[in-house]
């Protein structure tokens, strides 16, 4: 065997399942916190969610904060005042409930208050930060961007990525998954798709990354049949939340790859849901991907596929095996919808001229593909048809 | 900033104070079968001198002792773990997970796997423990609820399982 390096990081401890929220005052007690302060946003708070989170604090002794502001997008102003409450208050903790700019200001708050809040313009980049953080607990809820358990945070448009952001704790209790967006709630499971599926085919994978990704592919491939058939059933959304959150245990161990970086891209100049576009473009970001690579064909083959149909695939159909599966769920999730969840970029009102624009985006946000070949892709996704 | 707010957490007094019974007839219970039952008995024989466990709710929740007194005889210690010497500390890590063992919609051994106990001290005298406590809660349920709450529902004769467990039961009550 090749002598190789392995490089695989995952402090992020998780507990999900029935009362799972009930553990929190216990569970702060092992991180040396007692005072937290619990963040979570507006549609979480209108959907009547953080109720239970107050339960949860029933009987434990301890006291908390509740803020219930945060907006759509995390923003500096935001966590400033924030970060003085914090200080003021005399917190040790940083709970985040909720979806994606939840856990991003409560990211950024950590930044600001383990250190200084001018370290948010100075921390802004890749492994810029160099200490442990307060203790922080996520809770995601079924609205989320696939970034919670992830070491990245976006703040006023800026990236930062730290191991150091991913959370100590995830929680993932049923209760928090009543009554979901199923758009915004299918959105979320494509950007987890496209993080193990692209964890997978990265070069810097390994067995570590492998074994989370290809356990969240095969966890999505189970659960998500049954969120699609009832959309109210709290086991299989819950379900689809834990293969996020492994699926972003993978993606923090290697850079975004070419699906990730164009679906963003799309997302950011035409204000739609990142995950709508990573949706769109996974079975043509995989055909150009999968081209030369055999070993990924494999091993992503043996995630999507059953069992008895292992034994009747030649190796050489493993790719397309893959790719036909990505389609064949995109129009389970079109049925489902009544549509709703477009197939193609011509489907949405981005428009064919717009498509260089997209490459140029994610190029210049640190795509490391020719403008060409993302060209070609991108009009594969919007017409819908085959790259070859 | 409009949308804080202070949480001042509350307290779950029901549920507390069924824990509290529920706690202290099972210490009782577990004092009585001692001088029933001859496997329980012989439990407790195969324990150190003086071994005291605890089993009780964090933070400040309700908590059982039980343990050999000076002359090996196995008593129930009360509620205050304060100055004694604990060899066996069984913790339920909040009253919810309480309440779901002891309305018995998990088994102590499901709860132990879904990571609601926290055991501190010796495996094999915890183990020994948790036989006793399956073995009480045998004889304190009816077996449509003990096949619930205990790993292996034991079929005993007919004589063991009524008289010990009016024995148990009277002996819980009246304390002796």
């Amino acid at each position: 065997m090749q002598e190789s390096t392995i490089e695989f990081i995952c402090p992020v401890k998780t507990n999900a399942g029935k009362k799972a929220l009930d553990h929190i005052p216990i569970e702060l007690k092992a991180l040396d916190a007692e005072h937290p302060i619990i963040i979570t946003d507006q549609e979480t708070a209108n959907k009547g969610l953080s109720k239970y989170m107050v339960k949860a604090f029933n009987d434990s002794g301890m006291q908390a904060g509740l803020f219930e502001g945060v907006p759509n997008t995390a923003d500096a102003n935001t966590i400033r005042s924030l970060s003085q409450k914090f200080l003021y208050k005399g917190f040790d903790a940083i709970i985040a409930v909720g979806g994606g700019a939840a856990m991003d200001t409560a990211k950024g708050l950590n930044i600001a208050v383990s250190g200084s809040p001018d370290d948010l313009n100075q921390y802004s980049g890749i492994n810029k930060i160099q200490n442990r953080l307060k203790p922080f607990i996520a809770v995601p809820t079924a609205w989320g961007n696939g970034f919670e358990v992830t070491q990245y945070a976006f703040v006023d448009n800026k990236a930062y990525a730290s191991p150091y952001l991913m959370p100590d704790l995830v929680v993932i209790d049923p209760v928090m998954f009543k009554s979901p967006d199923i758009q915004l709630m299918l959105s979320s499971v494509m950007i987890a798709l496209t993080h193990a599926l692209e964890a997978v085919i990265h070069p810097d994978s390994n067995e570590f990354i492998d074994a989370y990704a290809v356990a969240a592919i095969q966890y999505i491939k189970q659960c998500l049949p049954q969120s699609l058939k009832n959309p109210k059933n709290k086991q299989s959304n819950m379900g689809l939340t834990s293969a996020a959150a492994m699926a972003g245990c993978a993606f923090s161990n290697v850079t975004p790859g070419l699906i990730h970086r164009l679906g963003k891209a799309a997302g950011t100049l035409f204000k739609k849901h990142s995950g709508l576009c990573m949706g769109i473009l996974l079975p043509y970001g995989l055909e150009y991907q999968l081209q030369n690579d055999k070993t990924s064909s494999s091993k992503l083959f043996h995630a999507v596929d059953n069992f008895d149909q292992r034994a009747k695939t030649s190796p050489n159909a493993y790719k397309q095996k893959v790719i036909d599966y990505i389609k064949s769920l995109q129009n389970e999730i079109a049925n489902a919808t009544n549509d709703a969840i477009p197939k193609t970029f011509q489907q949405t009102e981005i428009s064919k001229s717009s498509l260089p624009a997209i490459a140029q985006k994610a190029i210049d946000n640190g795509l490391n593909i020719d403008k060409e070949a993302c060209i070609k892709v991108l009009t594969a996704a919007y017409d819908g048809t085959s790259l070859a | 900033m409009g949308q804080y707010k202070d949480i001042t957490p509350g307290k779950k007094r029901l549920k507390r104070l069924y824990t509290a019974i529920m706690l202290w007839f099972v210490g009782r219970a577990i004092q009585a079968a001692a001088k029933v039952d001859d496997e329980v008995k012989k439990e407790f024989d195969s324990l150190p001198d003086q071994f005291l466990f605890s089993l009780g709710v964090s933070p400040n929740g309700p908590r059982m002792l039980v343990g050999k007194d000076i002359s090996g005889c196995v008593k129930y210690m009360g509620q205050n773990p304060k100055g004694k010497k604990i060899h066996v500390d069984m913790t339920i890590k909040n009253l919810e997970a309480a309440i779901l063992l002891f309305t018995f919609q998990e088994s102590t051994a499901m709860s132990s796997c879904h990571d609601r106990l926290s055991v501190d001290g010796d495996i094999p005298s915890a183990c020994a423990v948790v036989r006793v406590l399956d073995l009480v809660e045998i004889y304190l349920l009816p077996k449509i609820i003990a096949k619930l709450a205990v790993k292996r529902y034991q079929n005993w004769s007919w004589d063991r399982k009524i008289l010990n467990r009016a024995q148990i039961y009277l002996r819980a009550i009246l304390g002796v």
